[in-house]
């Protein structure tokens, strides 16, 4: 049985990684265009705010028994504890000024403003916006346009990545690959969207401060505070949150700065007077996904995976709109800032605010006894 | 020796054997010059029509961004002889790998993170004057 079964997974193995690779976007055609003209645009109510990214550090204990998995489970939270409430408080923090309802109450304006400009046609238009929480209503929408965004602060929170997805589908026209294939066609060219494309958006990086000893002092002073109990006093010796205490000031005190690290001070400067930077940059985002979804929707030109990154916009300050030519993500659009110079990554993480979630609850809540009726 | 303690020998012994292989393959820095089929570090750039250049940068993972942002300047100085006018860095990237923490016979295994590499892009616009040699 195992010599039969060997050659059969290697053989599925290499079909995996022999999948001939397409582009995610899939503009609609002529036909399409013309046959959709009005549509009705739906806002997915995004239920995550501005998320905060960071890295979770997994442990597997499993390899020394029982014993090995508690004490893999406890060494887990220790590492962890610390960039994981210092994310949340953040998260926190961020949604006292710019909340999950404004954000996707925003996007739906600047979607009605920038579709009023082109409701003559022709081609695709949407006299129609509303804003439909996934919570709530659950499932695709047959015969509409859906926008999903994603917002999310790096892990050093110098960066702020808000990424857009939009999709199309309909029943009655079921998404044909234009695509020709040496084998057979990929399964996931047989189903899925009529249309898809994405857009993302990078603000501008905020400068990472350099490490001084005061600097160090702040962090560490930081660290205590954060550990500090809902009395104010700090964890006691042996416990698991006075080892992630120490864990980290131990971390503090080397000479480099962790993006974790980092965030404590940048996400700081988001917050400044009531949040203005983050909510520039929230709107300049909005406005580059409504601009471009509305474009881009009325475009058809098949994306290649071997083409050329095509630059389509300069602004004043030198940010660029740039629509890729290559790879996987051929035809997405890419709003960038200007004369970036540092990393920014996101982490395998999101905290996502208490008071999102709470907001999210409410309106799931609400939803529930009119879909009992 | 025990069987558990065997393993856990051989597979400290393997970790260790990985981790110098990985070294090995990162520790070389990328030479300057174009990147081509065999030569997966370096430069690649194209004249973009709007009379300016793109310059992508790309290196292995331990690299910096100063050391993509040399690359990108001497390239840039390169392209246009009569002086560069401005250029614009919209991406600088590293590519990480995310591992999940692997099952360790007798031990516990910690997930990791490693850079895979770095790249760097931006536009460069020549000072007139000068034409400016073929990407």
């Amino acid at each position: 049985m195992k010599r039969v079964l060997a050659p059969v997974l290697c053989l599925a193995i290499a079909a995996c990684a022999t999948v001939e690779p397409v582009p995610t976007a899939r503009p609609l055609s002529q036909a399409h265009i013309e046959a959709m003209g009005p549509t009705r645009l739906s806002v997915t109510g995004n239920e995550t705010g501005v998320a905060k990214a960071w890295f979770y550090t997994e442990v597997n204990g499993g390899g020394g028994g029982l014993i090995g998995a508690v004490a893999g489970a406890i060494a887990a939270a220790i590492i962890n504890a610390a960039p994981a409430a210092r994310a949340q408080k953040q998260a926190d923090e961020v949604a006292e000024v710019q909340t999950v309802e404004a954000l996707n109450g925003s996007l739906v304006a600047t979607l009605k403003e920038e579709a009023g400009k082109t409701a003559a046609g022709p081609g695709v238009t949407f006299p129609e916006i509303l804003l439909t929480y996934k919570a709530a209503t659950p499932g695709e929408m047959d015969d509409t346009v859906e926008v999903t965004t994603a917002y999310t602060l790096s892990e050093d929170s110098s960066v702020l990545r808000i990424v857009t997805t939009a999709t199309y589908s309909n029943k009655t026209i079921p998404y044909k690959t234009p695509y020709s294939f040496t084998k057979a066609v990929p399964k996931s060219e047989t189903k899925g969207p009529l249309y898809r494309n994405s857009f993302t958006y990078y603000s501008t990086p905020l400068p990472i401060p350099t490490l001084t000893p005061e600097l160090r002092e702040r962090l560490i002073a930081n660290i205590k505070e954060s550990a500090k109990d809902a009395s104010g006093a700090l964890p006691l010796p042996e416990t698991t949150e006075y080892k992630a205490m120490q864990r980290e000031i131990e971390l503090a005190k080397d000479d480099k700065l962790t993006p974790n690290e980092t965030s404590l001070f940048l996400t700081r400067e988001w917050l400044r007077d009531d949040g203005a930077m983050i909510k520039a940059e929230v709107r300049r985002a909005q406005e580059f996904v409504a601009r471009y979804v509305i474009l881009d929707i009325n475009r058809t030109a098949i994306p290649s995976l071997t083409g050329e990154d095509e630059l389509l916009e300069t602004a004043a300050d030198q940010r660029t709109v740039r629509r890729i030519g290559k790879g996987v993500e051929t035809g997405s659009y890419v709003n960038s800032a200007a004369n970036v110079s540092g990393f920014a990554t996101y982490g395998n993480t999101i905290a996502v605010a208490k008071g999102t979630v709470t907001y999210i609850k409410g309106i799931k809540a609400a939803a529930a006894p009119k879909a009992r009726k | 020796m025990s069987r558990r303690a065997s393993w856990s020998v051989r597979g400290a012994g393997l970790a260790a054997a990985a981790l110098l292989l990985q070294g090995c393959a990162t520790a070389t820095p990328a030479v300057y010059g174009p990147i081509g089929p065999e030569v997966p570090y370096g430069y690649r750039d194209r004249q973009n029509p709007d009379g300016g250049h793109t310059i992508l940068v790309v290196m292995g993972g331990f690299q910096s961004v100063a050391d993509l942002r040399g690359f990108f300047d001497r390239r840039a100085a390169e392209l246009c002889p009569a002086g560069v006018e401005r250029t614009n860095v919209f991406r600088v990237q590293a590519n990480e790998l995310y591992a999940h923490a692997p099952y360790v016979q007798g031990g516990a295994g910690i997930g990791s993170r490693s850079r895979q590499g770095v790249e760097l892009e931006g536009y460069v616009y020549c000072k007139p004057g000068v034409v400016s040699p073929a990407g």
